[in-house]
Formats: C-alpha cells, sequence, structure tokens
C-alpha cells in the first residue's frame, strides 16, 4: 500500500467516498446510466459562480491531481471512467466516460466497462478508448507527472515493465485492452480488486488524446470532455471557466451546468476570506471557498444560527488526527501506554478550536465505516465520554515500564492548529513526568522527515499525524497506516509508528486475501484495536469536522460524499 | 555607500571637563527621559521578575486551563474581554487557557533578552570594527567598508527567513539540542549579523575625526602602541556616541526579533515571546480583540519609551545635535 | 565625475556578485533534500538519483553556481526527465521545484503587486511626511507641531503587524470603507485596485511618513537658522519664496537619501506588509518559497531585493551628487 505522503502534507483534504460501500459494485451495474443529472429545485441557468481560494490547485491535470478539492472542482471540465454523484445527501457511483459500472468474470481481477462513444473534447474531436488507455499510460511517467494516485501502476499488470509513453514512445501496457469497435475496455490486475470501480473515480483513468498531450504543459490546460472548458488560467491568480458546447448533458448522470462562467482566485487569506463569506458584501454574495475551514470566526456563526442557516454547513471530513509512538525508539510497552493514558484528548480538541472542529475518537477507523469500527475503549476509558487525561493510570504504567526514555522528542508541522496542539499534548506528558523536546517541522518537510528510517537519523519518539482515507473501507486505512511492510531500510512510509509486530502480520497476510468488503473492514477492524489498545502504537485523537459558509445567492452547494470537501458542483446563482 | 536611517544623526563628542557628569545633570531634569526610562525600566523588571509571577500565581506560563474555555464557541475564552478574572488578570489565551498575563512577562523576559543579547554582540562586532577602520584605514579601511555594504545590500529579514533554517542544521549537527537551544542563538547571530554595520559605521567616522586629534598625537609622539592609541586613547572618548547608538538600536533590535517570530523564524512553542503572541493573536483579532492589543500596545509602549530615553540620553550627551 | 559614477556601478555589480555566491553556497548545505521533498510518491533510489541528476543538485556546488550565471546572461535549457525540457531564456534564474515554473515568470508575475504598494505607500507617506514636516517646521512650538510630532513618534514606534490588524479591524470590517486587502491589476479594474491596497498604503504611509516628518523638521530648522536664510530674509524676499525655494531645498537632501533607502527595500518584497494583508506580491513569494524550500525562488526573490537595494544606492548616490556639489569634488 503506497499512499502519497506529499498529499496528504497537502491543504485540502483528500478523502474517497464517506459512503462505506455497502454492496459490490459490480451488482450495481444495471442502474441508471444516463444523464442528466437529476434537476436541483429550484435551479435556473445562468450567472457567473466565484470560487475564492487561499490556494491554487496544485494540478489540474489528470494524472497529477490528488487534492479532495481540485478532484471535486476538476469535474467540471473533466470526466473520468466512473465519478461519485451526491445527491440529497446520497452518494452513488456513476458510470462516467463508461456506459456501466463494470463487471468482473473472476472475482475482481479483470474488469471490463462499457463505454459511452458520443462524447466530445471541447474541440470537437470524439473521445476514443485508446485515449482512455493513453491516460493511463501516461500516468506511469512518474517522474515528470509527479503528483496523482498511483493506484494504476500498483494494480494494472505489467509483464513487459512498461514505464510510460514518455520514456518508452513505442512501448505498451498490455493489461489494458480496447474492443475492436472501442465501445469497451478491460483492465487486468495483478490481484482482486473488489472495489476497483471506486479507483476508476481518479484522474489516471480520464481520457487525453495523445496527440495532445503537452506533458508538463497540460497541467494548465486539460482538454475539457465536461460541461466547462477552461477559458483563462493565470496560475497562482485565477482560472476563469466558461461553456463547453460540444458537452451533452444527456451522456452525463453526475454533472450540473447551471452559471454561465465560473471563476476561482487565488491567494487569500484564512481570515480574510471567513470575514469576507460571513460580510456577504458584494460580489461575496455569489462567492465560496473550497479550501478555506472557518476556525476564527465560528464562534459568531454558533451565536447566530438562523442567520447562516442557509449558508453554512457543518460534516465530518474524513481526516482523523492522531499520534504515532515510535516502536523502534519505546519499545517498552508500558511507556506507551503511560503515554497513551497521559495525552489530555480535551485540550487537544480545544486547541484545534472546540467541538465544531472535530468529534472524539477512540480508533483510525471512523464509526462512518460501520463494518470496520468498533467503540472499543483506550486506556480503559471511552474517549468519547471521558477524553482528559487518565494522569493516575498513566504514572501506574510508568512505574512499571522498565527503562523508559523519560525525554521524549517530539515532532510536529507548523501548520495551522497544529503547535497549539502540539503545545497541549506536552504539557500533558510533562504532567506526568516526561520531558519533551518539541521539534517543530515545515510542511513541506515534515512527512518526508518523520518517515526516515536510515540508520544514523536521530528518529523522533511521538509524532502527530494526520490521514485521510482514499476510499472509505478499513483498506484505505489500515494497510497504509499499520502494516509493517511498507517499511524500508530509508522510509516507513505512511507507518509512521514503524509497527511491525509479529502477530499482527499474521494478521495482515489473513487480510490480504479477503476480498469481500465487510469481511475485510471486519478483519482490518481487528488490526486496528489490536495496534491501538494492546500495543499502544497509536493515539487517535479525533477526526476533523469541516465547517463551511457560502454567500447567501448561492444554492445548490453540498457536502460531497464522493471526494469529502464542500462542492460546488451542483451550484446555482439565486435570482 | 549609503547612510543610515535607523539613527537620525551621529552624534559628535561632547567636549568639557565632566562630560558624565554635564550629562547626568540634563537627564536629571529631562521628564520625558524621567517617564520613558520608568516605562523601560518597568518592563525590563516585569521580565526579571516574571518567575515570582507564576510563583504567587501557582501557574506556569505554559499551563492549559480547559475549564476557562467554552468547548462548543470554538474553546474562546469565557467571559467578557477575553476571559478576565480574577484568576486570570488579562484573561486567558483562546484555544489553550494559557494565562495571558503569565505569558506577557514571560514574553517580556524572552523578548528583551534576545534583543539585549543580540544588542551587545552587534555593538562589539560594530564597535571593534570600526575602530580598526577608522584607525588603520587604507586597504582595512576599504575591506571593512565593503564589507559593509554587502552585508547592507542582503534584503535583511527575507534572509533572515532562509538562512534560519541553514544555521539551525549547522548547530544541530555541531551536538546542540533541537528546539530554542539552537533557535535563540541562530536569531541572535542573524539580527547581530545585520545590525552591526549601523554602529561600525558611526564608530568609524568617530574614529577618523578623533585620531588626528592632539591628544592622539601627544601619545603617538611619546611612543604608545597602536593597541595602547586604539583602545586607551580613542575607545575611552567614545562611550558617548556609542552609548547613543546602541539606545536607539535596541528598539530596533527589539521590533526585528518580534518580527521574526511573528513571521515564524523565531521562538518556539511552548515558550512565550511578544512577537510569538502577536502570530498567535492574528486569527483572533476580531473574535478576541484585548488579545492582540495586549502584546500589540506592549511592543508599542516599550519601544516608544526606548526611542525618547534614546533621544534624551542623545540630548544629553550632544544637546547641539537635536531640535 | 564620470569615473566615480563608473566605479560605484562596478562596485554595485561586484557586490551583487558576492550576495549570489553567499546565497546560493548556504543554501546548498540546506538540511532538507529538495530531490526527496519531489519523490513524494513510491520513491524508490533509482527515481531519487533521477530527480537529482534533473535537478542538477548531484553536481558539485561551484559547477552549478557556473551554470547559475551563465544562465542569467545566456539562458539554458533544463531537461527534467527524459523528454520534457523547460526553455529557460535569459536573464534565467532556474525553475522552481515546486511548480515547474521559471523563476522569472515567477517574479514578473508577483512584481505587480509589490510594485503597486511601494509606490503607492511612498507617495503617500512622502506626502504625509512632507506636508507635516514643513508645518511643524513653520509652526513650531505650537500645538499644531507638537500633535504632529507626537503622532510622527508613535508612528515611528508601532509595528505594521499590529497597525494593520487594528486598521483592518476599524476600516474593513467594522465600518466597511476599504475592502479586504489583496490585489487585482489596475488595468482590469482600477476602483479595486486602490480599494484594495488603500489598507496597506495608509498602514505603511502611517508608520513610515513618521522618519520623513521628523526629517523635513529638523532639516528645515537648520536651514532657518543658517546665514544665508537670513541674508535673504533681511534682501526683503517673501517668507512663503524662502521657505520653499531655500528651505525646503535645503532640507531635501536626507530625506531623498532615506526616500531611496526605503524604495528600495520595500521594493525588493515588503514582507511583513505582504505577510500580515496577505499580497500575492515578491515577498509572500518569497516567504512561501522559504516555507516550501523552493531554492530557486528562494535564490531568484533573494537577489532581486539585493538588486534593487544596490540599484537604490546608486541612485542616491548619483542624486546626492546632483543636490550637494561638495560630494561631487571630494
Amino acid at each position: 500500500m503506497s499512499l502519497s505522503k506529499k498529499a496528504i502534507a497537502l491543504v485540502g483534504t483528500l478523502a474517497l467516498g464517506v459512503t462505506a460501500f455497502v454492496m459490490a459494485p459490480s451488482t450495481q451495474a444495471a442502474s441508471a446510466v444516463n444523464g442528466p443529472a437529476p434537476a436541483i429545485p429550484g435551479a435556473t441557468k445562468g450567472g457567473i459562480l466565484t470560487i475564492l481560494n487561499q490556494y491554487d490547485f496544485e494540478h489540474l491535470d489528470p494524472a497529477r491531481n490528488y487534492v479532495g478539492s481540485a478532484l471535486d472542482f476538476y469535474r467540471f471540465f473533466v470526466r473520468t471512467l466512473t465519478q461519485y454523484r451526491t445527491v440529497d445527501g446520497k452518494t452513488t457511483l456513476q458510470p462516467d466516460v463508461a456506459a456501466d459500472l463494470g463487471t468482473t468474470p473472476d472475482g475482481g481481477k479483470t474488469w471490463t466497462f462499457k463505454l459511452r462513444t458520443n462524447l466530445k473534447y471541447e474541440d470537437g474531436s470524439k473521445v476514443t478508448c485508446a485515449d482512455l488507455k493513453y491516460g493511463t499510460m501516461r500516468s506511469f511517467n512518474d517522474e515528470i507527472l509527479d503528483g496523482g494516485t498511483t493506484y494504476a501502476e500498483q494494480w494494472l499488470l505489467n509483464p513487459t515493465n512498461f514505464t510510460g509513453p514518455y520514456t518508452q514512445p513505442t512501448g505498451d501496457l498490455t493489461s489494458i485492452i480496447c474492443s475492436p469497435s472501442g465501445d469497451a475496455i478491460t483492465y487486468k490486475l495483478s490481484q482482486p480488486i473488489p472495489y476497483f470501480p471506486y479507483v476508476t473515480t481518479f484522474g489516471s483513468f480520464s481520457p487525453v488524446p495523445k496527440a495532445k498531450d503537452t506533458k508538463l504543459k497540460y497541467d494548465d490546460h486539460p482538454l475539457a470532455t465536461g460541461p466547462y472548458k477552461i477559458q483563462s488560467y493565470d496560475r497562482g491568480k485565477q482560472i476563469t471557466l466558461v461553456r463547453n458546447q460540444y458537452w451533452n448533458a444527456a451522456t452525463d448522470p453526475v454533472r450540473w451546468n447551471y452559471p454561465d462562467k465560473i471563476v476561482a482566485k487565488f491567494g487569500y487569506e484564512q481570515n480574510a476570506l471567513e470575514s469576507l463569506l460571513l460580510s456577504d458584501a458584494g460580489a461575496a454574495r455569489t462567492s465560496i471557498s473550497l479550501d478555506t475551514n472557518v476556525v476564527t470566526n465560528l464562534p459568531k456563526i454558533l451565536a447566530a444560527p438562523t442567520k447562516y442557516k442557509d449558508r453554512y454547513l457543518s460534516f465530518a471530513s474524513p481526516y482523523s488526527r492522531h499520534l504515532n509512538i515510535n516502536m523502534t525508539t519505546i519499545t517498552d510497552l508500558n511507556e506507551r501506554k503511560a503515554i497513551q493514558c497521559a495525552v489530555d484528548l480535551k485540550t487537544v480538541i480545544l486547541a484545534a478550536g472546540g467541538s465544531s472542529a472535530g468529534t472524539y475518537s477512540n480508533s483510525l477507523i471512523p464509526s462512518s465505516i460501520s463494518d470496520g469500527y468498533r467503540n472499543f475503549d483506550v486506556c480503559g476509558r471511552d474517549v468519547h465520554k471521558n477524553p482528559e487525561a487518565q494522569v493516575a493510570a498513566a504514572k501506574a504504567f510508568l512505574a512499571k515500564a522498565v527503562n523508559p526514555k523519560m525525554n521524549i522528542n517530539f515532532s510536529y508541522r507548523t501548520k495551522g492548529t497544529e503547535p497549539q496542539r502540539a503545545a497541549a499534548i506536552q504539557q500533558a506528558l510533562q504532567a506526568v513526568g516526561f520531558t519533551v523536546t518539541m521539534k517543530a517541522l515545515s510542511s513541506a518537510t515534515f512527512y518526508t522527515e518523520i518517515g526516515k528510517t536510515d540508520k544514523g537519523v536521530v528518529q523522533a519518539d511521538l509524532m502527530q499525524t494526520s490521514w485521510g482515507y482514499d476510499w472509505a473501507a478499513s483498506s484505505g486505512i489500515i494497510f497504509a497506516l499499520l502494516d509493517g511492510r511498507t517499511i524500508t531500510p530509508t522510509d516507513a512510509h505512511s507507518n509512521y509508528s514503524r509497527l511491525n509486530d509479529p502477530a499482527l502480520q499474521v494478521l495482515f497476510e489473513k487480510a490480504d486475501l479477503i476480498t469481500d468488503g465487510p469481511a475485510s473492514d471486519k478483519a482490518l477492524g481487528d488490526i486496528d484495536q489490536k495496534a491501538i489498545q494492546d500495543l499502544a502504537a497509536v493515539i487517535p485523537m479525533y477526526f476533523e469536522n469541516t465547517n463551511v459558509i457560502w454567500g447567501s445567492k448561492l444554492g445548490g452547494i453540498h457536502a460531497d460524499g464522493g471526494w469529502g470537501t464542500i462542492s460546488p458542483i451542483s451550484a446555482y446563482i439565486k435570482k | 555607500m549609503s547612510i543610515d536611517i535607523s539613527v537620525a544623526a551621529p552624534a559628535t563628542s561632547v567636549e568639557g571637563r565632566s562630560p558624565a557628569q554635564l550629562a547626568w545633570s540634563r537627564i536629571k531634569s529631562d521628564r520625558t527621559a524621567w517617564v520613558s526610562g520608568v516605562v523601560v525600566l518597568f518592563f525590563v523588571l516585569l521580565g526579571a521578575i516574571s518567575p515570582i509571577f507564576q510563583r504567587i500565581m501557582h501557574l506556569s506560563p505554559d499551563q492549559f486551563s480547559p475549564e476557562t474555555l467554552d468547548e462548543n464557541m470554538g474553546a474562546m475564552p469565557i467571559g467578557p474581554f477575553g476571559g478576565m478574572s480574577t484568576a486570570h488578570w488579562l484573561g486567558v489565551e483562546p484555544r489553550t487557557g494559557r494565562d495571558v498575563f503569565l505569558r506577557f512577562v514571560f514574553g517580556a523576559r524572552t523578548s528583551l533578552s534576545i534583543a539585549l543579547i543580540a544588542t551587545i554582540v552587534a555593538t562589539i562586532i560594530g564597535v571593534l570594527i570600526g575602530l580598526l577602520s577608522g584607525f588603520f584605514g587604507g586597504k582595512i579601511d576599504q575591506f571593512f567598508s565593503r564589507l559593509m555594504e554587502i552585508v547592507l545590500a542582503f534584503p535583511s529579514i527575507l534572509f533572515a527567513l532562509a538562512i534560519t533554517p541553514v544555521l539551525e542544521s549547522v548547530l544541530q549537527d555541531a551536538g546542540l539540542p533541537i528546539g530554542n537551544p539552537t533557535r535563540i542563538p541562530v536569531m541572535i547571530f542573524v539580527i547581530a549579523t545585520f545590525g552591526w554595520p549601523y554602529i561600525a559605521r558611526i564608530v568609524r567616522g568617530q574614529v577618523i575625526s578623533m585620531r588626528e586629534r592632539e591628544f592622539v598625537d601627544a601619545a603617538r609622539a611619546l611612543g604608545a602602541s597602536r593597541a595602547h592609541l586604539v583602545f586607551k586613547q580613542i575607545l575611552p572618548n567614545l562611550w558617548a556616541p556609542i552609548l547613543v547608538t546602541v539606545a536607539l538600536n535596541i528598539p530596533t533590535f527589539i521590533t526585528t526579533e518580534a518580527a521574526l517570530t511573528f513571521l515564524g523564524a523565531g521562538v518556539i512553542e511552548p515558550t512565550s515571546d511578544w512577537g510569538a503572541m502577536l502570530l498567535a493573536s492574528v486569527p483572533f483579532y476580531s473574535v478576541d480583540p484585548m488579545y492582540t492589543a495586549i502584546p500589540g500596545f506592549a511592543l508599542f509602549f516599550l519601544v516608544l519609551a526606548f526611542n525618547l530615553f534614546g533621544d534624551s540620553v542623545r540630548d544629553a550627551l550632544d544637546p547641539k545635535s537635536s531640535r | 565625475m564620470f569615473r566615480y559614477l563608473v566605479r560605484r556601478i562596478v562596485g554595485g555589480v561586484l557586490v551583487l556578485g558576492i550576495v549570489s555566491a553567499v546565497v546560493f553556497g548556504l543554501f546548498f548545505v540546506l538540511p532538507a533534500d529538495p530531490a526527496r521533498l519531489a519523490c513524494g510518491k513510491s520513491c524508490t533510489p533509482e527515481l531519487m538519483a533521477q530527480i537529482r541528476h534533473s535537478l542538477e543538485i548531484d553536481q558539485p556546488v561551484q559547477v552549478q553556481y557556473a551554470r547559475f550565471i551563465k544562465g542569467i546572461f545566456k539562458g539554458r535549457t533544463y531537461l527534467k526527465g527524459t523528454e520534457a525540457e523547460i526553455q529557460c531564456a535569459a536573464p534565467c534564474l532556474g525553475y522552481s521545484f515546486r511548480t515547474n515554473e521559471l523563476v522569472t515568470d515567477l517574479l514578473k508575475d508577483r512584481a505587480p503587486a509589490t510594485l503597486s504598494i511601494a509606490f503607492g505607500a511612498s507617495i503617500l507617506w512622502l506626502l504625509i511626511g512632507l506636508a507635516s514636516g514643513i508645518i511643524s517646521a513653520l509652526k513650531r512650538g505650537t500645538w499644531i507641531d507638537k500633535a504632529s510630532q507626537g503622532v510622527a513618534l508613535a508612528g515611528a514606534s508601532l509595528q505594521i503587524y499590529f497597525v494593520g490588524l487594528i486598521l483592518q479591524f476599524i476600516l474593513v470590517d467594522k465600518l466597511q470603507w476599504l475592502h479586504s486587502p489583496g490585489y487585482v491589476s489596475p488595468f482590469d479594474d482600477p476602483k479595486e485596485w486602490a480599494m484594495e491596497m488603500a489598507l496597506p498604503w495608509l498602514t505603511l504611509a502611517f508608520l513610515l511618513s513618521a522618519i520623513y516628518a521628523r526629517l523635513t523638521r529638523a532639516g528645515m530648522l537648520e536651514v532657518m537658522s543658517e546665514d544665508y536664510i537670513r541674508t535673504a530674509r533681511a534682501k526683503g524676499l517673501s517668507s512663503r519664496r524662502i521657505n520653499f525655494k531655500h528651505v525646503l531645498r535645503g532640507a531635501i537632501t536626507p530625506i531623498v537619501t532615506v526616500f531611496g533607502l526605503d524604495l528600495g527595500s520595500l521594493l525588493g518584497g515588503a514582507v511583513i506588509t505582504e505577510y500580515v494583508f496577505n499580497i500575492p506580491g515578491l515577498g509572500r513569494l518569497a516567504t512561501d518559497a522559504v516555507s516550501t524550500v523552493d531554492l530557486p525562488v528562494i535564490i531568484g526573490t533573494v537577489l532581486l531585493a539585493a538588486v534593487f537595494i544596490v540599484v537604490a544606492n546608486l541612485i542616491v548616490d548619483f542624486v546626492y551628487m546632483f543636490l550637494d556639489p561638495k560630494v561631487r569634488l571630494s
């Protein structure tokens, strides 16, 4: 399992499917496949939608995009094989470039999707199966097209060691096969992936015509297949989308096209944006920010709930905030348990901004993944009811510890409220007798630094990290965070606790073989509980909430269950 | 060449038999000097005795007080004016509940210590180089003048931000512990590095005007060594301009320290510092203005007092130079 | 005089050369390895080596520096991966490790915001500073003088990050007279440009005009006490004429000096101003680059700022020479 460290170090949240997959996608193949998307009640066409962001989208090239808000936003012009649609709070997977949700004859190793044959690019040329295949192939050229997911490289069979069309212009990825008539595409995988149709919502499964691949420059202007196309893009400042005349609503079940124009401006400051949207003055009335989680001005909103009723939304994000204890430097179990008991979750959540900022968690799996989650005690208490530090228990564990390391090296990022949260943790640990050395790292280097396992590197004992899952299943969390196989001689990858417990590894190897969604969730839930409760490798703290506000003249804004972000995809301007 | 902008006019040395006495009597009768001097002393004293407050209040500046915050209202302080109460005289910090008064006095300690040490370092370097440059002239003078020109050509704040992680890693490689033990020396080094040329230039000017004076000639004729001339004859006559320069540079150093911390290259959590307090208060300035106002106004009054005091010292030492 | 000019210019170029070498050399020992950062996902040693090669950080520092200097004068071409090329015309300062954009493009892109701040604010502070200084000097000792001196002193002791917040609270949040600071091109929307720039202009003007008021007042008072002014007065010249023709001119030299240096350092990036008001200018570009360890951008911004400072110094020297014949002769 390798999820991009870079992605989690990025600005936005990254998440897939807040809805757990209840049924295997293959059984949904018969569901409605055609557009248009169901009309939003009261919505009318026209007007300009303004998006005010703090930062520009890191990447819009479908092969490089890996940030929730950008993955949500670029749906305005990029179509992928499959895609999410959230209507009335319900998120479903829909065929997008595909005409069905895929079928597999062999339990998930081979996937065939029917394709829509009447799609066009913004220049009027036809979207072909070869383009879809090429879109995946170019994502193999990681060293040039950095960023993005690696699922295609990881799971597609690659007997010829194809490295990408830039390095091997005449090479071929033989595991993607277009039907002779071009109306179906088949993917051959190296292992059964029952949730593969969810993975094809990512941009490396979108069509790119080879003749128009501008490589690095494609990031500035991906060829549109959606209802809008890029009119102008001034990196770091502004992107303007206008209608794409070659898009046909009847072929698209997941997109709306109410505004005439969409303008996204970048470079705003968090507090300025909060105040601006709160003021609802002038242009702010038709504006929303996709990367601003209201923090500071939240008390103002909470104090006047009716005033903001129609333009404020608080929803659970898939982001887990937790602490990793380094198993290779804090080797004594009692010491780890002492640390686990000593951490005061209440001061941590206060430092994050109070109860509206997040919900206490005992597990790395959120309660929304109902097959994987269970509410087990951590340090002998239910953290939801009793989040305070368990000082007496911590001291008792510490007394039992053999040669405990009393000076703890603690690494955290200098980003957002993280320094304050780190200070809260330092306080709590000092209260039971630890000395805590604080190491603040910049966002740019943090995950690289704390992952280092090279000989001679002074590793942190305690790390404040976070994780946003790529799909809503235990497999999107536990393999990445707790599996000892991720650790290499130089890099722990995302297993920052360096957890490599023989008994757990046996369970992991068993979990590898489970193809049934709920059963896999459950098996990994066991591992989660053991790692936290028995081994004290991780201290879950809370799952983050997203609080968003937008202008009063905007309608159709919703929390997108697919990407876990606030979405403007069905937005309209109120008359 | 460029002209110093932080010091209004270079002072010339005082003539007369007992300049110290003269100056002291002038300062004594200067009301502004008294008031500003008292304000400066007040802040210095606050910082110096901050541990006593910790004792009295049975509270550490880093102590979280979750009970003072409203968990359901964005973790803001409960009560008016940022949660002012008999237990927390200046209220508490949003989201942490740390005592603002304690953080304020401990912040004074950090900010002033760093600024003062940086001042001392910059003064020593500046005086030495100014002396050498002015006394020897020629190649040595040219070398140091070029060096000053180069240092002043650096965009100081920007360069300081960029260089901090580099210097920190150098110190850490040398075995210093991570965190403030490396960060604070780096800050002092950075502030002093960009501060000494202002002092050196003034000292140099003074030395040049002095080295041809009779008493130096006399000592030279008597066969005094160069070291004797520099340190025994010239330096003692320079204390007045040096004092003025230092007095006028301290506020600049204090604000530079605060600016560095504000921009994120300063002291590290949870150590308190005025710049850090201001930075932490930025998100809350509209919901909890008190929290911004306290370090902001304190910094203002301290710098104002230092500026006024510096002016008074200069006036006292050289009445001609002002008004 | 011509020789003096040439000598100063050559000196300035030398200083820039040394600045660039120092910056380049120091950052070479930076702890964070840019290749490791760029090699985020599924990083293999081979990929890492490839990235190190394409970023050219596998070369010795002096080779890199020589190429860098050559790029400034002749331009250069970078290879990214095996196929993608990045053309970088002279003056080439390299390309951003983060966004693959040319540093010169980034600088060009961000310069307008910084220029807007610098010129708008400097005009404002110069006007306010000179006016209050002149009034103070002419009405010496009156309450106007004292009040204006008091404000000047306060301004000189306040911090931009504090005043900026107060003014934003009052003028933007409460009264809503000004817009939240930001930058739009004056050619697209001049009114919005002014409304968004107004807060940084006012803040900077409030803080910096103090120095100018002090300088103007002190300079005028000094000149007023000089013999030639007394002579002019005795000759019966009108006091207005004396004040503006002789006195102000006599007092202007130090103001020009300070103004040139202030403007020079502001043009290189109003770091704190842009940080506080979140304006996408050169200073913001630099602070962002520092936090993302984007070396070429850091070097580019520091170097450009140094250029502004050195050029401002040169101009000040020349103006000085022009205003004050004594300097010319020496």
